[in-house]
């Protein structure tokens, strides 16, 4: 009974008191050891989700033409928020805000209501004018955030060149993407403390950090060549309903694109982004990223190689029966008639793919492979763009002869349209291989030129002399031959048509690449401009008529545009143009009958198919047409 | 006499110190949350100050009433802190909040009847005890206590709560012990309880996983950890002098329950080291002035119910920093006086005037029938004790 004791139980409170005192002993050592030992590294941890950083994004830079004119530029869009905890007349906000934003009365009502979110988003990218006016109307708890987007003044223009962006102003394509990291540049930040949700906790300091603008690119871009480039390509789709079409205008002097266009496009403010299939298919460069056997354009490189190099000269002598037999395959001429005798320089005019045949023959595999390599092709020029394509030249050791002799007039060799157009430039300026390129300058917001680009010569090609040579070579072409079509009176046009057959899993699928090359002036030319018509779908699939007038059109409005004055004032008073003549009726006539009546009536023409009988032309029979004119004859 | 009556006095003074601190410490730690989360940032400042308007008069009621008359009434004691608890489970009358059902309502006014059954359950021990403790040397003798205990314990679980079920449970080991329990049948009792536990988590290990989380935190930072990671946070930033009054940052929403179950890592924040050691030490005092009282208590019954409280306060608040501090698995349980909760305060103010009321402890001494053994045995001690 001694432990029932009333002085047991004293000791046992006694005892519980000691354990109790202690634990808190305990206690107190453990908060010690967290407030001390462990209290800096905890108070870091803790400074750390106490702060967040808003990061500020920099107004991305733009795009100007070489005039200054914009073409990729900013706007303002705000995104608007709601803080239901600052809103008084919940009604009459949910109200404002659905109906002008379009947004349905009880979501946004439910969000200006919700007590248990800080803040809530309302709608994203709202244009400028709606957004002002919730500022004007002083709607307590109604927050807008100014947002830059991109914005391309000139939408459909220069789609696949300048490219576009993504939601977050990330370069996605085009210039966009290649130039994005000068674009783009350097992000700025807000530094505050804020609640757990990233409210910023009132009076608090607030370190800010101002974003830096990103760089502005001045192209070599002409915007008003350009629309010329443009509206010829939307004529030429709308007349000769190809897949594509394509164009490239270069500074022959410095390798500047001037312009730069590829059909179909579409609105650079208005991005196919739900239409998969269509961005894919319109959103490629394909002057740059594509290849194409370039035909009879490329002839005029052979030409000027084969007289640099010494194995061909003026006073030549060739003869073209309608075909030439290469280690027993025959070699057929577009005018299977043939061409009969004819001079080195006529064998360019005409056009005449046995001529081309020698050459290349003379130069041989060798000197061929080595001309590949000076103009550039096998590899990328190293323009100011992505996925450069470097063009497919046939490996040399399977290379045979008769491959050898097809490239001397374009085929069995793929090239891109840059690359075409940087060979012919090479021919028309002395001999120089300029690399081409997009961006002039680079300036920063304050207008100061961060980088100034140089005209760079990749390589010599051939010599002054043979450019010379070539240039009036290629003004003949125009004058007399196959590219009268871009015959302007008074002045002097270069230029030499193409067309090629394209291939499809390596056979000839039947379809063709019409193109032209034209040089203005003929003589120390200021612009070089090429035409690639994929898969014409008009009169006839030959250069001179699916490509050549259009061409002509964009020189014509250059001509306007530059003031040149015509180096041949004659021929604008007595037009050769001028004088016409009758369409012949050659339908159900023999090639041969054909050819001879159309050479009376002082008409120029190409033949399409490879039969004896004439079924159709173009023309048809009656219209009055310029004399020498280029018409299609089609014998199937 | 005027020994007790000083210290009834400091021990008042002290409390009253704790409460009106406690609402200083509920507006700094809430002011934030309830202006996001209500509008009003004295949201639970004052459902505090009505808790304790509430606290005051049951302070007087319990001053004032003898608490010899609890003997009588220790049945009626029992019988309504079970109903309250049952009334929980009754649909329209308990609410539940978090998963859990807890309070019952009526008119305006939600009370947690966990916090009153706490109580009663002293109470009940106290009176059982003051006229059986001479049985509670055989387990018959304390059969009725665990099985009140283990009723109650029950009632709480089934809410659920862990946490005031633990208090309950050590407020009942503490009341046995206190009562004279042998210690061989403190031995048989704990080892089913310890296999219980054992077994409970055999049966979903999942549950020592989470019990473990306190050890290492960061292992789960965003989830099982978050609360407690966010705490260790507060007491980090506050080092020994703290961050200043109002000026924490983890009450900006980081810290969960900042106003109440963790409103010892938001002074710990404020106050530092120093300011949260100088609030234990309030509590130590207070806690030793109970016992004081106790010691001298008139009669048994006064020493019981005394200690009982003085338990449920000191249990409630070790538990309470024990999880603030991450020395114990995580539970929620208020800190006496100081977390947010009206009905806490308030039963815990009504206790403190049953304290002073025990502290008084003149006049009644005669009217309350005191065990004869228990006075014979008390005589021939102090007998005993002059003779040598």
């Amino acid at each position: 009974m001694q432990n029932n004791s009333i002085f047991s139980l004293k000791k046992r409170l006694l005892a519980i008191f000691l354990l109790v005192s202690f634990v808190f002993l305990v206690i107190i050592f453990r908060l010690g050891y967290l407030q001390f030992i462990k209290g800096g590294w905890l108070q870091e941890k803790a400074v750390d989700q106490w702060t967040r950083s808003l990061p500020l994004s920099p107004i991305r830079g733009n795009i100007n033409d070489k005039n200054g004119v914009a073409l990729a530029t900013n706007y303002s869009t705000y995104d608007i928020y709601v803080r239901p905890s600052m809103v008084e007349d919940p009604l009459v906000v949910a109200n404002a805000l659905s109906s002008t934003l379009n947004i349905d009365f009880d979501v946004v009502y439910k969000k200006v209501t919700d007590r248990f979110v800080s803040e809530s988003l309302i709608k994203l990218q709202v244009e400028k004018d709606i957004a002002l006016s919730f500022k004007k109307a002083e709607f307590k708890g109604v927050l807008l955030s100014e947002n830059s987007s991109r914005y391309y003044p000139y939408g459909n223009l220069l789609t696949q060149v300048l490219g576009f962006t993504t939601i977050d102003n990330i370069g996605q394509a085009g210039l966009e993407a290649y130039y994005d990291r000068y674009l783009t540049g350097v992000k700025g930040y807000i530094l505050e403390e804020s609640d757990v949700k990233g409210v910023k906790v009132e009076d608090t300091m607030t370190n800010y950090v101002p974003s830096i603008p990103g760089l502005s690119l001045n192209l070599t871009i002409d915007i008003n060549i350009q629309k010329f480039l443009d509206d010829a390509l939307n004529t030429l789709i709308e007349e000769q309903k190809p897949k594509k079409a394509s164009g490239i205008i270069m500074n022959p002097q410095t390798g500047e694109i001037v312009a730069m266009s590829t059909k179909p496009d579409f609105d650079l403010n208005d991005i196919p982004r739900d239409d998969v299939g269509k961005l894919l298919e319109t959103v490629k460069n394909i002057n740059i990223v594509d290849v194409y056997e370039p035909g009879s354009t490329f002839k005029c490189v052979t030409m000027a190689n084969s007289i640099d190099e010494g194995v061909a000269h003026l006073s030549d002598m060739f003869f073209d029966p309608g075909y030439r037999m290469v280690d027993g395959e025959k070699i057929k001429c577009w005018k299977l008639t043939g061409h009969g005798m004819q001079t080195l320089s006529e064998g360019l005019c005409n056009s005449c793919n046995s001529v081309f045949v020698d050459l290349a023959l003379r130069l041989g595999k060798d000197k061929m492979y080595e001309m590949f390599k000076k103009f550039g092709l096998g590899a990328p020029l190293g323009v100011d763009f992505l996925g450069e394509s470097g063009g497919i030249i046939m490996n040399y050791d399977t290379a045979k002869t008769v491959d050898v002799a097809r490239m001397g007039f374009g085929q069995a060799v793929a090239v891109t349209p840059l690359q075409l157009i940087s060979s012919i430039c090479s021919l028309v300026n002395g001999g120089k291989l300029m690399k081409p390129y997009f961006v002039e300058s680079v300036v920063d917001s304050a207008g100061e030129v961060v980088s100034q680009s140089i005209p760079t010569e990749i390589n010599k090609t051939i010599s002054e002399n043979t450019s010379n040579i070539i240039q009036n070579m290629m003004l003949d072409v125009i004058k007399q031959y196959s590219g009268y079509n871009a015959f302007i009176p008074g002045y002097d046009v270069g230029g030499k048509t193409g067309t090629s057959q394209k291939y499809a899993d390596g056979r000839l699928s039947g379809e063709y690449i019409a193109s032209f090359v034209g040089t203005f002036p003929a003589i120390n030319p200021d612009y070089v401009v090429l035409i690639v018509v994929d898969e014409p779908g008009g009169a006839s699939y030959y250069g001179s008529i699916a490509a050549t007038p259009y061409a002509k059109m964009v020189i014509e409005k250059i001509i306007e545009y530059k003031k040149y004055s015509p180096t041949k004032p004659e021929e604008l008073i007595n037009n050769p143009l001028d004088e016409k003549v009758t369409m012949p009726n050659v339908i159900g006539l023999n090639v041969y009958d054909a050819e001879n009546i159309l050479n009376e009536c002082g008409l120029q023409f190409e033949i399409q198919g490879s039969s004896e009988m004439v079924v159709n032309q173009f023309p048809m029979a009656d219209v009055s047409i310029s004399k020498n004119s280029v018409v299609m004859i089609e014998c199937n | 006499m005027q020994k007790t009556k000083k210290l009834t006095t400091l021990l008042i003074v002290l409390v009253l110190f704790l409460c009106v601190f406690g609402m200083v410490m509920i507006y700094s730690a809430s002011s934030y949350s309830s202006e996001v989360l209500h509008g009003d940032s004295f949201h639970f400042v004052k459902k505090q100050i009505f808790g304790f308007v509430l606290g005051v008069a049951l302070f007087f009621v319990g001053y004032f009433f003898d608490y010899h008359k609890f003997y009588k009434l220790r049945w009626y004691v029992l019988a309504i802190s079970i109903i309250l608890l049952v009334l929980v489970f009754i649909p329209g009358i308990g609410i539940s909040a978090n998963g859990a059902r807890r309070w019952i309502g009526f008119g305006g006014f939600n009370l947690q009847s966990s916090e009153v059954a706490k109580f009663g359950f002293v109470i009940f021990t106290s009176c059982y005890l003051s006229k059986n403790y001479l049985k509670t040397k055989t387990f018959k003798g304390i059969l009725p206590i665990l099985l009140v205990g283990g009723v109650i314990c029950l009632l709480v679980m089934l809410e659920p709560n862990m946490s005031v079920t633990m208090c309950i449970g050590m407020v009942m080991i503490i009341m046995l012990i206190l009562g004279g329990m042998s210690f061989k049948h403190f031995i048989i009792l704990a080892i089913p309880a310890l296999a219980l536990v054992v077994l409970l988590i055999v049966i979903e290990p999942y549950r020592l996983s989470r019990l473990m989380a306190f050890i290492n935190p960061w292992a789960n930072p965003k989830e099982d950890g978050y609360q407690l990671i966010q705490s260790l946070y507060s007491l980090g930033a506050g080092g020994l002098f703290g961050v200043g009054l109002f000026n924490s940052r983890q009450k900006y929403l980081f810290l969960p329950f900042a106003e109440s179950d963790f409103i010892f890592a938001i002074i710990g924040e404020e106050l530092g080291f120093v300011g949260a050691v100088l609030i234990l030490f309030v509590y130590i005092l207070i806690i030793a002035i109970g016992i004081k009282i106790s010691l001298n208590a008139r009669d048994r019954l006064g020493t019981y119910i005394s200690a009982g409280i003085v338990s449920v306060i000191a249990i409630q608040l070790l538990i309470n920093i024990a999880v603030v501090t991450g020395s114990i698995p995580p539970t929620g349980i208020p800190m006496p006086f100081i977390s947010a909760g009206g009905t806490s305060l308030s039963v815990f103010m009504g206790a403190i005037g049953v304290l002073c009321n025990v502290g008084k402890g003149k006049e009644s001494n005669e009217e309350f029938k005191m065990n004869k053994v228990d006075v014979i045995l008390f005589k021939s001690k102090k007998k005993k004790t002059n003779r040598t």
